[in-house]
């Protein structure tokens, strides 16, 4: 077995190597660098099974060369050797990449070998975990690509008996056959959900960015829940400073947010009104917040909020439940456009949801 | 007046069946076809006043028909509708491709497809005089 020794102290790495070869059944051979690139072109040309990398190098310092080295070699089993005055990166090592650590003084050569073999299975787990993660994810993109068809189909099956198409009928009839129709729609809209949440969470969300006026983009939404608002005796309003507010964005993905946030307000709402107010903030983004006087989401929620499969509150009305990934979607959406959102809200109040993007003219 | 005759081509058995049914009721004449290929023999031999074809389509995709289809001179008059089970995205890219007349998405909203029909029918008509 092969380790790739990276420290630019020649005494301290032969200190490793004579740890690491004491005694060792299976023989463990080593190399060793003195930095970066000689590091580099060592685990090209002859690739070890796991590199103990100390973080400060004569190229770089600290978790930069950790990130570095990941990212060329995403495929070795690194362990971290910190130096003593370095032991607090403790954490954040193991979240950068590496998959164990040593702090330099404090171990021997027992633990130097456990070391080792413990990152190499390590990052063998976290291999198959990426890979099962990953067929999950298409997994559900085929599935919910092949039900959107036999759905269409229903969907205008139901439409053709509605429609008296195929003959006149019944009032009752046709109520039963709204609320299919309805459901059919519910269902449609949760598999577009899953396609999105997949996409996201795989990175295959391609976004087609061209300046959007999001006033538009909020009236046409407001538009669009017209009918829904004037049901349930609700008020539903833009307001914007200034007619063109403009950002560098994909318009379906802009509509998509919105129709989350509004969705979810009017869903949350049993009176009074949705607000979504559209201005250029002192950074100047362009900020818009959609504001409802519905139930409210409590503190301790706030962190969970744009969490997938979260529900929140009992949504009056009954058969509005969801999957509880319309925030979740909206949050990726914004991230993606390198945008910030955010919740502020009020349990019995109400609550406002703020999401800022960079202005364009 | 002759019926008009709607040429729907798409491999999907049940949509063709549906899709018929709500076309026939509005007073077309309608004959189908399973893909590509077939369709395109279809409207040789019967000369549709209108196609509508799924993109995805076994063999000849929508796509490759539409430019067939608009490339011979006996069809230079007959509008094309293509429909996409996709989402917004294609139907947009689609369009910037302008191959077709129209495009729908499936499940696409009954009145808005079948005006778009007669719209395109009113036109070609009109095109002829």
């Amino acid at each position: 077995m092969r380790v790739l020794i990276v420290d630019p102290s020649r005494e301290d790495a032969a200190a490793l190597e004579a740890m690491l070869s004491r005694d060792r059944t299976p023989y463990i051979e080593t190399a060793v660098a003195s930095g970066l690139e000689p590091a580099a072109v060592e685990a090209g040309a002859r690739p070890p099974h796991a590199v103990l990398l100390n973080l400060d190098l004569p190229e770089s310092r600290g978790l930069t060369t950790l990130e570095n080295w990941t990212k060329r070699f995403p495929e070795l089993p690194v362990i971290a050797l910190l130096e003593r005055e370095r032991a607090t990166l403790e954490l954040e090592v193991l979240k950068s990449g590496a998959q164990e650590y040593l702090v330099k003084g404090d171990f021997d050569a027992r633990l130097l070998s456990r070391a080792v073999f413990y990152a190499i299975d390590k990052k063998r787990l976290e291999t198959r975990v990426k890979a099962l993660s990953q067929t999950g994810l298409e997994y559900v993109s085929m599935v919910s690509h092949e039900l959107r068809a036999p759905l269409a189909i229903t969907r205008e099956g139901v439409s053709l008996v509605l429609d008296s198409i195929l003959g006149k009928i019944s009032d009752k009839q046709a109520e039963v056959l709204r609320i299919a129709k309805r459901n059919i729609d519910r269902l449609d809209h949760i598999i577009m959900n899953m396609l999105d949440i997949t996409k996201l969470e795989a990175g295959r969300m391609v976004l087609t960015k061209e300046p959007v006026n999001l006033v538009e983009v909020a009236r046409h939404i407001a538009q669009s829940f017209a009918e829904r608002v004037r049901e349930k005796n609700l008020a539903l309003r833009v307001t914007a400073t200034t007619d063109e507010l403009r950002v560098m964005a994909d318009k379906h993905r802009m509509i998509e947010v919105l129709a989350h946030l509004v969705g979810n307000a009017v869903k949350f709402t049993k009176e009074g009104t949705i607000e979504i107010g559209l201005r250029e903030n002192a950074s100047g983004e362009v900020e818009c917040t959609i504001a409802d006087t519905g139930i409210g989401i409590s503190k301790e929620d706030w962190p969970k909020i744009f969490r997938k499969f979260q529900q929140f509150g009992w949504a009056p009305g009954g058969g509005e439940k969801g999957l509880g990934l319309g925030l979740a979607i909206a949050k990726g959406i914004i991230d993606l456009h390198r945008g910030k959102i955010g919740v502020e809200s009020e349990v019995g109040r109400g609550t406002r949801f703020i999401f800022t993007l960079p202005r364009v003219r | 007046m002759t019926k008009k005759k709607i040429l729907v081509i798409d491999d999907e058995k049940d949509f063709v069946e549906m899709f018929t049914m709500r076309l026939r009721a509005s007073g077309f004449d309608v004959s189908a076809a399973v893909d590509g290929k077939a369709g395109l023999e279809k409207a040789r031999r019967e000369r549709p006043d209108l196609i509508i074809a799924d993109i995805v389509l076994p063999g000849m995709d929508g796509i490759e028909l539409c430019r067939t289809v608009k490339r011979e001179a006996m069809f230079a008059s007959v509008p094309v509708i293509l429909l996409s089970g996709k989402d917004q995205r294609t139907t947009d890219g689609l369009k910037n491709l302008s191959i077709a007349d129209a495009y729908f998405e499936k499940p696409a909203e009954d009145e808005a497809l079948m005006s778009k029909i007669k719209e395109l029918l009113k036109k070609a008509a009109r095109g002829h005089e």
